[in-house]
């Protein structure tokens, strides 16, 4: 209601409303009028009917002053008189305004962020870089580029004020573990059973085998000689000697019931037989375990 | 205000009364309004009596400033208790 850009005056007189009366004549519009006393108003008119109004009430009874201006014509002259801050203002909104076309950050999200270096590569490619105007089309390429990095299932460009955005996302989907081809022996002996289900048996019972070695193979050969590969499921039990030694400092059934126990932790397996023998030194006891131990295996059982 | 206009076509007014009577417009508590104002007699923040171009009207109420005046229209802002015309009142 009240204009935008607007001037304060007071209007001195013995009757001050007739001040009113004669402006409303005029066709000049009042605002906010307030009695100050018996004899003066205070009001608010349009700031380019100020001078037309002093115009009317020159020479008359009336005593018109100008006691500052309002609204947004306050604010002009304020930045008017101090140039310095408008200029400085308008500068900061032109940065803001420019800087917003460039490129000032690149962040990589998600859970292909592991491919940042490649996603920076990809976006320089596409003419996508720091401290270079950013490109829609360019942010285009770069997204069909990125799909093709290992794993990734979603890309995706944004900027957002001057930061570009790099969001990858992999496949959740679990790996499918491997699965053993074939069974192998679990150490030195004498393999005394293999129980193959699928495959083929590469070694027999009473072999003397090696750890590692193959004993069932991860194919089938079909009468006609062709060879299918398979994964193997199988069964063995090796039997394993397996000496150690022990250290006590007595002599007695107990420290050779020790002996053996130490001695079988560290061989594993099923125990069958034990031979220990004690000999003194440095103080105490060293016995000599033998042990003989079964050591079961198997694959995809 | 284009509301009198409309009022006045529907009750089909004479020309007289239509262009220079008393024609105004109380917002309860806020303010009021009036058109074929001539002139502001006095002017209170309780009382307020205009010369309209045919007639006077007597404004009584409280905390009264005259938000706009000019070409015939004054807006009084404040809490109009009671609304006089000519010698008559109306409340």
């Amino acid at each position: 209601m009240t204009p935008l850009f607007c001037d304060i005056l007071t209007i001195d007189s013995v009757a001050p409303l007739r001040a009113l009366d004669k402006l409303s004549k005029k066709g000049i519009g009042v605002y906010k009028v307030q009695k100050m006393g018996p004899t003066r108003l205070k009001l608010r008119v349009k700031s380019k009917e100020t001078e037309k109004i002093f115009a009317i009430f020159s020479g008359s009874c009336y005593t018109v002053t100008k006691i500052r201006s309002a609204g947004l014509k306050r604010l002009a002259e304020f930045f008017l008189r101090r140039m310095g801050i408008a200029v400085g203002v308008l500068l900061l909104l032109l940065l803001s305004f420019v800087s917003n076309f460039f490129v000032l950050k690149i962040e990589v999200i998600g859970s292909g962020a592991r491919y940042r270096e490649e996603a920076e590569e990809v976006l320089a490619k596409s003419g996508i870089d720091l401290f270079c105007v950013f490109r829609a089309d360019g942010a285009e390429t770069a997204r069909g580029e990125l799909l093709s990095l290992p794993g990734v299932v979603f890309a995706s460009v944004v900027k957002r004020g001057c930061v570009v955005t790099v969001t990858l996302e992999e496949s959740e989907e679990t790996q499918v573990p491997q699965r053993k081809t074939q069974l192998l022996a679990p150490c030195d002996g004498v393999l005394e059973e293999l129980t193959v289900f699928r495959g083929t048996a590469l070694a027999k019972e009473g072999d003397r085998v090696s750890a590692g070695q193959a004993l069932v193979g991860g194919y089938f050969e079909t009468e006609n000689g062709e060879t299918f590969q398979t994964f193997a499921v199988a069964r063995c039990s090796v039997l394993q000697s397996y000496s150690g030694k022990y250290f006590s400092k007595e002599l007695s059934e107990r420290a050779e019931s020790q002996a053996i126990a130490a001695v079988h932790l560290a061989a594993g397996g099923e125990l069958l037989e034990a031979q220990v023998k004690a000999k003194a030194a440095d103080g105490g006891f060293i016995y000599t375990v033998t042990l003989k131990v079964r050591i079961v295996s198997a694959v995809n059982l | 205000m284009r509301l009198f206009e409309e009022i006045l076509a529907q009750f089909g007014f004479g020309g007289d009364v239509a262009f220079f009577g008393a024609k105004f417009v109380v917002y309860e508590g806020k303010c009021a309004y009036f058109e074929n104002v001539k002139s502001i007699a006095s002017f209170s923040s309780e009382r307020v009596e205009i010369l309209l171009k045919k007639g006077q009207v007597r404004i009584e109420g409280e905390n009264f400033s005259i938000a706009r005046y000019g070409e015939g229209d004054l807006l009084l802002a404040g809490k109009v208790q009671k609304v006089e015309i000519g010698q008559g009142g109306m409340q």
